[in-house]
This record gives C-alpha cells, structure tokens and sequence, in this order.
C-alpha cells in the first residue's frame, strides 16, 4: 500500500512539473509572436547614443559643407558633391555596395514585409529592395490584394521573397538575427517559413 | 475514507510539483540596493541623450537652412551647377517642406492605459507596428510627405519600439501621435477607412477604447527631415 502511495506522490508531482514548463512555454511563444520587441534599457541607451553619434557626424559634414561657401571653387565641388549623394539616396540612378541578400521561402502576409523592411532599415541598412524594387520614398509602400497577395509599386510580389540591403552586413545580419529579433519572431508567426541570408560584397539595386 | 486521502495526497503533490517546477524556473531579477536611484539614474541618462538629440536635430535643420541660403547666392553667381536638379533631388528625399491637401490622423492610448512600466503586448496601448502599418499605408497610396509629432518620415526611416517607448528615427516620440500627411485626400481615406488593411488598430479602437482619428484638412505642412542620410555604402554604378 506504501508503494503505491509513493508512486501517486512521484507520478503528481511529475505532473505537475510538466504542467508548469507547458506553461510557462506558453508564455515564451505568445512573446515571439508579438510584432513589437520587450522592453530594455541597455538597448534603449544603445540606441539613443548611436543616434546622436549619427547626428553629430550628419551635423559635422553639413558645417564643413557650409565652409566650402568662403570659396566659390570649392563651392562649386560642395554642391557638386551633394548633388551626387542626393542621387544616391533618390534612387534615380542604379547603386551598388556590399550587403545582405535574405531570401524567404513561403507565403508571408504585408504586415510581416513591413516589419522585416523596417528591422533592415534599424539594422543600419542604407538601401533596400524588394524582389528587384527599390525602395524609396514613391515606392516605400506595400499593398495587399483581396486574394492576399502582395502588391508593390504595381507589381505583385511572389515566393521567393528576396530583400537586397545594401550596408554593413556583419551588423545587419547579427541585429537580424538576435534572439526575439524579427528572424525568430517571423519563423514563430509563420510556421515553416524559410530564410536564407548571405552577405554578399557587391549587390546592385536598380 | 481512503478514496478521501487519496486524493488530499494527488491534489498536494500537484501543486507541490507545480510549485517546486515554478520555483526551479523563477529567474530573480538582479536589482540595486537602491532601485529608486536606479530609476533617477536611468531617467537622467535618458534625458540627457534626449536633449543632446533635439539640441543636434534642432541644430542639423538650421545648417540645412544656411546651406540652402548660400546655394541661393551662388546660383544668382554661377551657371555651371544645375541647381533645379538639386532642388528635385532635395524635394525626392524628404529635404524640402511640402504643404497641401492632407490628412491629420491622431492615434492615442486608451484614456485608462497607464504606458510607464507596461507589457509591450498591452493593447490599450498604441504599438510601433501600429504606427507601422499607417505609414506604409500612406507611402502604398502615394502620400506626397508624412511627419509624426512634427519629425519627417522618409522611406528609410526605422519606427521601432523598446518595450513601450515608440522611436522614429530612433528618436523618442511620445502619445498622442499625431501624423500629418500630404497627397490625394480621397485615395488615403479609402485605404484608411478599410478595416481589413488596418485590422488590429480597428479593433483595439473597438475594444480597448484607443483614439484613432482622421482629419481632412485644406492645408498640411510637413517639415524636412531632422536626421542623418547615410551613403557610406552606397556607389554609383557608372552608366
């Protein structure tokens, strides 16, 4: 009679350890589905601190671009060389770098292409495209059709997803692919969804 | 009787293993000896990048404005630069005020949500992607510019979140967001005002009671953009 007191009392509290780890497992999943990142202050301060190094070059390059005005020769290349960097970013003209080319297999829905353009951009990417378009601020935005399909500066968009970002790649891809950043939260949404990303040291966007 | 112990005995080693597996799993958070220094600090840390941001944004938009000044005088001096096509590139990325018909759209908690130390899955509170998939709404239906909180957001711009702390640009903005936008009135509205393209923000409207709200309006101005534009990795493939 002992003995099987004490298999009750082994077996329960077996139970009841699985119960609690199912759980809590629960939770964790609930967390990677989240299309928004928890909270944390190191990162949040990490952050805010590269942000103000950026300004602070962005405003350092536009006071020395200012002082070239003393002079109208060196003017003249100030202007030049603006107008060059502003080709650049329009997107006007092709552009080509090194970079991440991340290609995803499966079907994916418009919300999740917002959110994995938007992790390259805060990964530090300079350009992206999307299946061969480039986007910029008259392309930026993603359609969704009745039938679910993706549309893009009237193109529609098919599997395999190919998003080439142009930028410094080792940074990128870590960002990309912390834990409970937007590789394991889109693999958690969309079961069996593919990704693939190398870095590449020449990618050409049109 | 025994029928009785029996299950005294399953119910306590359930909640016995319930709550030893709890225990064994519970991760102690690592706190200070004084926590509410801590929070001092860390709201001080905080505010002093934030300033040092506005100070810099503040300042990036007034040498832009110089910049343009002196690009003025030497176009009145020279011909060899092609100055309408620096002004066109200017207004492509964002580096020029644009003003017309638009649309104020106000998204805000919900008046009983407290933000400060909430859960990033809280949906009385208006969430990054939220915000996300209006933008992209916008830039999907040609909008000519769009700003938040009075910040441009071109197509590179990040909006992310750190737990509820909402960045555009990477710079801090708080509720209620009010997003300035202009273009076609009639094409943004259509795609605003479908509940299928915006599905989570309706039915957090419905349901937790957040404000979301558009405005025609006759007259939008959005500012240029505040931030840095990086090229560094960027060549011209030489036609």
């Amino acid at each position: 009679m002992n003995i099987q007191k004490t298999y009750i009392l082994i077996t329960t509290i077996i139970l009841g350890f699985f119960i609690a780890i199912q759980s809590r497992s629960f939770e964790s999943v609930s967390n990677e589905f989240q299309r928004d990142v928890k909270s944390n202050i190191f990162q949040e301060i990490k952050i805010l601190k590269e942000k103000n190094e950026s300004l602070r070059n962005e405003a350092k390059d536009l006071e020395d671009n200012l002082n070239q005005f003393a002079d109208q020769n060196s003017a003249l290349g100030a202007v030049e060389a603006e107008i060059e960097k502003y080709t650049k970013l329009s997107g006007s003209t092709p552009i080509f770098g090194p970079g991440v080319s991340i290609t995803v297999s499966g079907q994916i829905t418009t919300p999740w292409v917002v959110d994995l353009v938007n992790a390259l951009f805060n990964a530090g990417s300079e350009a992206v495209s999307v299946n061969g378009i480039r986007l910029i601020n008259k392309s930026a935005g993603f359609d969704t059709l009745p039938q679910g399909q993706i549309l893009l500066n009237g193109s529609v968009l098919s599997p395999p997803y190919v998003f080439n970002a142009l930028g410094e790649s080792s940074n990128i891809i870590s960002i990309l692919e912390l834990p409970g950043g937007i590789y394991s939260r889109l693999t958690a949404a969309i079961p069996g969804l593919k990704i693939d990303s190398i870095t590449k040291d020449i990618i050409q966007l049109n | 009787m025994q029928k009785q112990f029996f299950l005294t005995f399953l119910a306590t080693g359930l909640i016995f293993g319930v709550l030893f597996t709890w225990q064994l799993r519970t991760k102690i958070p690592i706190v200070g000896n004084f926590p509410s220094d801590e929070v001092e600090a860390k709201q001080e840390l905080l505010k002093s990048f934030l300033d040092e941001q506005s100070y810099l944004q503040s300042r990036i938009v007034s040498l832009r404005g110089d910049l343009e000044e002196a690009q003025r005088n030497l176009e009145y001096q020279t011909e060899t630069i092609n100055f309408e096509k620096l002004d066109a590139l200017k207004k492509e990325i964002g580096l020029t005020e644009i003003s017309g018909e638009g649309l104020e759209i106000f998204l805000d908690d919900s008046p009983l949500a407290i933000r400060e130390g909430a859960e990033v899955s809280d949906q009385s509170l208006v969430q990054a992607s939220d915000i996300r998939d209006i933008l992209n709404i916008l830039f999907a239906a040609d909008a000519d510019a769009i700003s938040i909180n009075g910040q441009r957001v071109i197509a590179t711009s990040p909006i992310t979140s750190v737990g509820t702390t909402i960045l555009i640009n990477n710079s801090h903005i708080a509720p209620p967001f009010n997003i300035s936008t202009v273009g076609d009135t009639d094409i943004i509205l259509q795609r605003l005002l479908n509940v299928n393209l915006l599905s989570s923000i309706y039915e957090k409207r419905s349901k937790q009671n957040i404000k979301f709200e558009i405005f025609k309006k006759n007259r939008v101005i959005v500012p240029i953009y505040n931030g840095d534009l990086k090229v560094s990795h960027l060549n011209p493939v030489k036609q």
